[in-house]
């Protein structure tokens, strides 16, 4: 119980300071979930935005659960305030963490001030929780990029639960054989068959508005080919398997997205879990 | 050798049949055996199929570098190759297409692995070379060589018929020096720079071909060359890419190339390279006895 141990009143004084907004739509956002400290704390935390809720039960056998609130700043560093009556015998602690660890952010370090003026350091950590599932919208052509037959989707992760997705890294590989028809109708062809899933090896950042950007669709070269080549109309269909990293050397799946990309007479499509865009080209 | 318990995968791949061939030999009963793997490869460029297979097998990046073919005789349509036939049996819309394309060839390949971790038990450089060896004793179309590169490898043309159907040296567009200014690019601006630099010294126009997008998209390498062999630059790329953002943690896979020939619009005359990005995948064993198989990582 070390953060109850003083009882001298301390005054939270917030000494943060903002960072760039490169940082701030990196660093690590969802606090919300359960998590337990080294000291045997648990925090079962909600978050709206950036205000932190819950509660916090003690150790050693007090039965009373007390309130949390808190910030997440902007750098991904956060500040909490416990509060309660009953079995502690100060009035109040507040926790100033750091940025959680990424790229799993679900461990974190931190220090702790109590009414009392005792203090200490914390660390914490909890389950790796993924998105229940992720929607999805065309956003661009990728004219100034691979080039205007590749398409750009945005995803935007669940929210569900009040857990949030920034920071997070996301990764795609081959959920399954897809089927290339363009190379199965050429096999003559100098591009590889992307059936097998030849291509899918991305991995990005979640931003602060759970979304993240998916490039899919034929390249320039490959369209031109097909045509002179007698292929098309042809279809390229591949399976995406999404995963979240819980850690460096951790993953888990949480998403299968069907793809396709199709070279027609004189236009191109490019999908992505059942949302498409055709566009003269 | 005896072979015991013979059983027969078929893998299609949609450029060729493989044939492939799972045979378990024991040199006396109740002891741990060797299992002997064929491969028949078939189809209009043997070697790269081969490559690929070899690459999954052994777990190191096999690349592969096409040969220029111009020579008419090294074309027909697909109803006079065998892998053109055979492909067309299973595939209506390209027999009655009947499209003009590389003669191709076969190749057999037969190697011994260990049965516990399903690895090739002779040396990588070994299994390749006996298989460039054989492209070149079947008649093959070209002549190649192998190129070290570290513990990977790439399978590089040398020769090839002229347009009279003379045998003739050639180099593979990677053999020639490239130079370019030191600058940070995206991996595929990267790539974009690799292939222009790359027609401009060498006179073959070479593209960048299939790529993993959203990882050439993410990633980024500080490099300039002055002079260097282009088959270098590219190992050097692809060592030195990373995230763009640094907080991307995740392992980046290991790329081999393909760089493969084409024509446009079936036109001997209108040849070009395209250069091909793929992840290196091995195979491995699981505890089911199933073989599974996973990217190899950088």
């Amino acid at each position: 119980m070390k953060k109850l141990q003083n009882l001298t009143l301390f005054l939270l004084v917030s000494s943060l300071v903002l960072h760039p907004v490169v940082l701030y739509s990196q660093a690590c956002q969802g606090l919300a979930g359960q998590w337990t400290d080294n000291m045997g704390y648990v925090y079962t935390l909600t978050q709206s935005g950036t205000n932190i809720g819950g509660s916090v039960t003690l150790p050693g056998g007090c039965a009373q659960n007390w309130t949390v609130t808190g910030t997440l700043n902007q750098n991904g560093t956060y500040t909490l305030h416990s509060t309660g009556t009953g079995c502690p015998a100060v009035d109040s602690w507040d926790d100033t963490g750091n940025a959680l660890v990424q790229p799993g952010c679900r461990e974190g370090t931190g220090s702790w001030v109590n009414s009392d003026q005792g203090s200490g350091t914390y660390s914490w950590s909890k389950a790796c929780d993924v998105p229940p599932t992720e929607s999805n919208v065309f956003n661009n052509w990728d004219d100034a990029g691979f080039g205007p037959s590749v398409g750009v989707f945005r995803a935007t992760l669940s929210t569900g639960g009040g857990l949030m997705w920034g920071g997070r890294t996301i990764s795609e590989i081959p959920a399954q054989t897809g089927y290339d028809e363009c190379k199965v109708k050429d096999p003559n062809s100098p591009y590889p068959d992307y059936g097998p899933g030849q291509g899918m090896d991305g991995s990005s950042i979640v931003d602060w508005n759970q979304q993240y950007d998916d490039a899919t669709g034929w390249l320039p070269q490959h369209v031109s080919y097909y045509r002179t080549s007698g292929a098309a109309p042809c279809t390229l269909t591949r399976y995406q398997q999404m995963r979240m990293a819980c850690s460096s050397s951790s993953v888990t799946n949480y998403k299968v997205n069907v793809h396709s990309a199709t070279i027609n007479a004189t236009t191109v499509q490019s999908c992505r879990d059942g949302i498409c865009a055709t566009r003269l080209y | 050798m005896t072979f015991t318990k013979p059983s027969v995968l078929v893998v299609l791949v949609s450029t060729l049949a493989v044939g492939l061939g799972v045979f378990r030999s024991a040199s006396s009963q109740g002891q741990a055996s060797n299992s002997e793997v064929a491969v028949s490869v078939e189809g209009p460029r043997p070697l790269a199929e081969a490559a690929k297979l070899l690459e999954l097998k052994l777990g190191v990046g096999v690349s592969y570098e096409d040969v220029p073919l111009v020579y008419s005789g090294d074309y027909a349509r697909a109803s006079n190759t065998s892998w053109g036939r055979k492909y067309g049996d299973d595939h209506a819309e390209f027999k009655a297409a009947n499209p003009f394309g590389f003669i191709g060839g076969t190749l057999q390949i037969r190697f011994q692995t260990d049965p516990r971790t399903r690895q090739p038990i002779a040396p990588a450089s070994r299994l390749l070379q006996d298989v460039i060896d054989q492209h070149s004793t079947r008649n093959n179309p070209g002549e190649f060589r192998l190129a070290t590169l570290g513990k990977d490898f790439s399978i590089v043309p040398t020769a090839a018929r002229d347009r009279n159907g003379k045998m003739v040296a050639v180099r593979s567009p990677l053999d020639f020096p490239i130079s370019f200014p030191v600058a940070e690019r995206t991996g595929m601006e990267t790539l974009r720079t690799i292939c222009d630099a790359v027609t401009m010294a060498s006179g073959y126009r070479v593209g960048v071909g299939g790529i993993p997008l959203n990882m050439t998209r993410n990633t980024v390498v500080r490099l300039g060359v002055n002079g260097e062999l282009a088959r270098d630059v590219l190992v050097k790329m692809l060592e030195g890419l990373r995230w763009s953002d640094p907080r991307t943690l995740g392992p980046m896979s290991k790329l081999s190339w393909q760089l493969l020939y084409g024509l446009e619009a079936h036109d001997i005359e209108r040849g070009f390279y395209a250069l091909n990005l793929e992840a290196v995948e091995r195979e491995e064993p699981t505890r089911v006895g199933t073989i599974r198989r996973v990217r190899v990582s950088r």
